[in-house]
């Protein structure tokens, strides 16, 4: 009995889909047919039944077909308005048309190529890491005979990306892209500070030396303009030139250690040490993009020159705790950054048609 | 296609060749600085001086050798922006309280430094005599090397039923006269029986420009002990000193203020005093002559009116050229009552404050230094700076404090010539001391 009701349950599910489909894949044939008979004047009614039925709702490739043919008929009707309108619902239908100059009739590749088929952006998603090292303009320091020295650490940074696709003046190829990102980027860097005590009574010199991790939360926005040297469909090089706008949330944060060769070593602390808010970099990168589904995956090498200073002389003191409980007194600084990011980013159609070039 | 790579190649060359690390990088171009300065063991300030082309720092060390401890003194010597010049030099056996640079016009010649020698010995009976303390005087050359033997005042008689005890000398601040012979206070303690308690008296002693002993005169005006501010000046013929005496013999709960002017080698020709019909506690640290003598000079100390120190605020009061305490002219200052309210009532105290050095400045005023502790409502833990600079009647100009976790103790303060102030002590974290010298602006700030 069970059997017997999945039976009537599926029986009309099956049939009314196989409809469906089998209906709109007919009328494509049947418009087809029309078409290459000759019978224009019948097509517009029989595609525009096809494409508006609820009954038989037509796929995205029948859908192109139908189009396709319905604009083709228009160019032979002569009916050019009606033929642009039509180009542009295919266009809208599927960004990425293609067509066939081979096969295509000359008069419907030219309208084709009178409409934008390019993609005018891309949006997408970025995450990446990068090492971070300070450029020292000016040393201050609260002690003497010291050596000291920043290294890189590693940061983690994500965010939004965009690119603009831009072509250098009548030139039909794209080869230069703006791309614009908007990322919340993690600086941080290592600094140690290495003292000389003297000798001590077995004449061994003492140290006392200083650890500590500065780290910065950073919302970037990276702008640059890339150019891709060489273009096939697989991969596409690329070089970029730009600058970045960073905006500091908090302050930065150092956490340091202090130890004492023969003396016990200060426990580790963390403070806050005032930062400019701003900050502006030089860019340089160079990339991969590859194509994948409806856009790009980009595998990036960026390299970030701080232009401008993030901490200030006149702030070097101002931590008390890191200045009378550290010995630590603020240099001058611009900070660098060298990243490796990968990015997938989405092409973004909106189809028009283009003016006339004289 | 090439120019683009030669073009990035180019620009990464540059930008990575500019960048710079810390040790390759130039100093910043300023004034102000805060710089410590750490030796192989615990080091203490004990005072600060300008000489030519920068200033001299003088502290003291306990460095360790074969199974005991030597008190060393530490001399060295920083440019004007607080850079070591030279080594630590070191001299065993004294713990340093004072020095004075020995300077013809823009040369310096070398050092008086002045100080305690103490002998330790467990296996005497008396038990006064397991310390002995010598006042012991250093003369050094501009090589910070002793020229010539130490000095010493200590008790040269021997150990016998009427003396059973010896007799202990403690050295005090040291200052030139005009002709360049030096004058030193310090205390001494007779050597009788139960010398623990015995009065701490005052002499004077004087070095010829040759630095022999000249002259040594003892002051004991009244039989209760005294504890001498950390200077001493001299000027045409007098000498002036600040001085705390004990209102009971044996005892420093309770005490009140002097100021003695003596003629040199001679009795006192004025001893002002304040604080001596009341209880309190009155402790001067320090004693300077205005910009101008003729206006006198200003002193520094701890005021409390708690004799055990609980209620203690920073006090300022005038003396004018004669050593006469300038009636008025006293002002008190608390670590968080004197940012609220101007004036500051001498019996309030919200934070525990202590006076500990002062300078004249050139516009007239003063610059007070010292410290308050941490309490839950302010403080970075421990000691911390409180600096005050006050104009001629000694109203604040503008008041400060700073410090970190540990304790931030001043031993000395002056004033460049540009008129920035030096701030010169000792920064004690997790019991490990280090020397600090803080060069600040006018207005006391650390920013250029």
């Amino acid at each position: 009995m069970k059997k017997f009701y999945l039976i009537l349950i599926f029986i009309p599910l099956a049939w009314s889909t196989s409809a469906q489909t089998t209906s709109c894949a007919q009328s494509v044939r049947l418009a087809q047919s029309v078409y290459d008979q000759g019978r224009l004047h019948e097509l517009e009614d029989l595609i525009n039944k096809a494409l508006s039925s609820t009954s038989a709702v037509c796929g995205k490739a029948e859908q192109v077909s139908l189009l396709k043919l319905l604009t083709l008929t228009y160019i032979y009707l002569e009916e050019p308005g009606r033929a642009d309108e039509t180009m542009l619902k295919l266009l809208q239908t599927d960004n990425y048309f293609k067509i066939n100059e081979a096969v295509d009739p000359a008069e419907f590749v030219a309208l084709y190529r009178s409409f934008r088929t390019k993609e005018i952006y891309r949006i997408g998603a970025a995450l990446g890491v990068n090492a971070s090292q300070p450029n020292v303009v000016n040393t201050i320091t609260a002690v003497n005979d010291a050596s000291s020295k920043y290294k890189y650490a590693i940061g983690l940074q994500f965010g939004a990306s965009a690119d603009v696709p831009l072509r250098l003046g009548k030139s039909k190829h794209y080869k230069l892209t703006l791309h614009g990102e908007l990322l919340y980027a993690q600086h941080k860097f290592e600094l140690e500070q290495k003292v000389s005590r003297g000798l001590n009574a077995d004449n061994v010199e003492l140290f006392q030396t200083l650890q500590g991790v500065e780290s910065q939360n950073w919302i970037a926005l990276p702008i640059s303009v890339q150019y891709n040297y060489l273009q096939n469909e697989k991969l596409n090089p690329y070089v970029a030139g730009g600058f970045s706008v960073g905006y500091l949330m908090g302050n930065g944060t150092l956490r340091s250690e202090r130890f004492r060769d023969e003396a016990a070593a200060l426990p580790e602390t963390s403070f806050d040490l005032t930062r400019e808010k701003i900050n502006i970099s030089g860019l340089l990168a160079t990339g991969i993009k590859t194509k994948a589904g409806g856009g790009y995956v980009i595998l990036e090498v960026r390299y970030l020159h701080g232009l401008s200073r993030i901490s200030s002389s006149e702030t070097a003191f101002e931590n008390q705790q890191a200045t009378w409980g550290q010995y630590y007194a603020d240099p001058v600084f611009k900070l660098s950054s060298l990243a490796i990011q990968g990015s997938y980013i989405i092409n973004m159609f909106n189809p028009k048609k283009l003016r006339n070039r004289s | 296609m090439k120019k683009i790579t030669t073009l990035t190649l180019l620009a990464t060359a540059f930008m990575l060749t500019t960048c710079k690390n810390l040790d390759n990088a130039d100093p910043a171009p300023r004034n102000t600085f805060l710089k410590f300065y750490e030796g192989p063991y615990s080091m203490t300030a004990a005072a600060i001086e300008k000489i030519p082309g920068g200033f001299a720092v003088l502290a003291n060390m306990a460095s360790p050798s074969n199974n005991s401890t030597i008190n060393q003194t530490v001399l060295f010597e920083t440019d004007e922006f607080g850079i070591r010049i030279g080594d630590y030099y070191k001299y065993n056996n004294i713990i340093a309280k004072s020095f004075k640079p020995l300077v013809n016009g823009e040369v310096l010649n070398g050092f008086i430094v002045v100080g305690d020698s103490i002998i330790i010995n467990p296996n005497v009976d008396q038990a006064a005599n397991v310390s002995i303390s010598s006042m012991a005087v250093l003369v050094l050359n501009n090589d910070f090397a002793e020229t010539r033997d130490r000095l010493y005042i200590t008790d040269k008689q021997a150990l016998s039923l009427n003396h059973p005890v010896k007799d202990d000398y403690f050295g005090g601040p040291v200052n030139l006269t005009e002709n360049g012979e030096a004058i030193i206070l310090g205390t001494f303690k007779r050597g009788i029986i139960n010398q623990q308690n015995a009065p701490e008296e005052q002499m004077l002693f004087g070095l010829t420009q040759s630095r022999d002993s000249s002259w040594f005169k003892t002051y004991p005006l009244l039989a209760n002990t005294y504890a001498n501010a950390k200077s001493i000046h001299h000027s045409n013929g007098n000498i002036i000193w600040a001085t705390a005496i004990a209102d009971v013999q044996g005892d420093f709960t309770s005490s009140y203020l002097a100021i003695p002017f003596v003629k040199e080698q001679s009795v006192p020709v004025n001893f002002s005093q304040t604080g001596e019909t009341s209880t309190q506690l009155f402790l001067p640290a320090d004693i300077q002559p205005s910009s101008s003598r003729a206006f006198g000079y200003g002193v520094v100390g701890t005021y409390s009116q708690i004799t055990d120190g609980s209620k203690a605020n920073i006090f300022f009061l005038r003396v004018d050229a004669n050593g006469t305490i300038i009636p008025g002219s006293d002002r008190y200052f608390d670590g968080i009552g004197s940012f609220n309210s101007t004036p500051q009532n001498k019996d309030n105290s919200e934070i525990l404050d202590a006076g500990k050095a002062i300078t004249a400045t050139s516009d007239g005023g003063f610059v007070l230094v010292g410290t308050m502790t941490t309490t839950p409502q302010k403080g970075n833990g421990g000691k911390d700076l409180f600096i005050i600079k006050v104009n001629a009647i000694g109203d604040i100009v503008w008041i400060k404090t700073m410090g970190g976790t540990g304790d931030d103790d001043p031993a000395g303060v002056t004033e460049a010539s540009n008129g920035d102030i030096i701030v010169c002590g000792t920064n004690t974290l997790s019991g490990y001391a280090s020397v600090f010298m803080m060069r600040m602006d006018k207005n006391g700030e650390l920013t250029n």
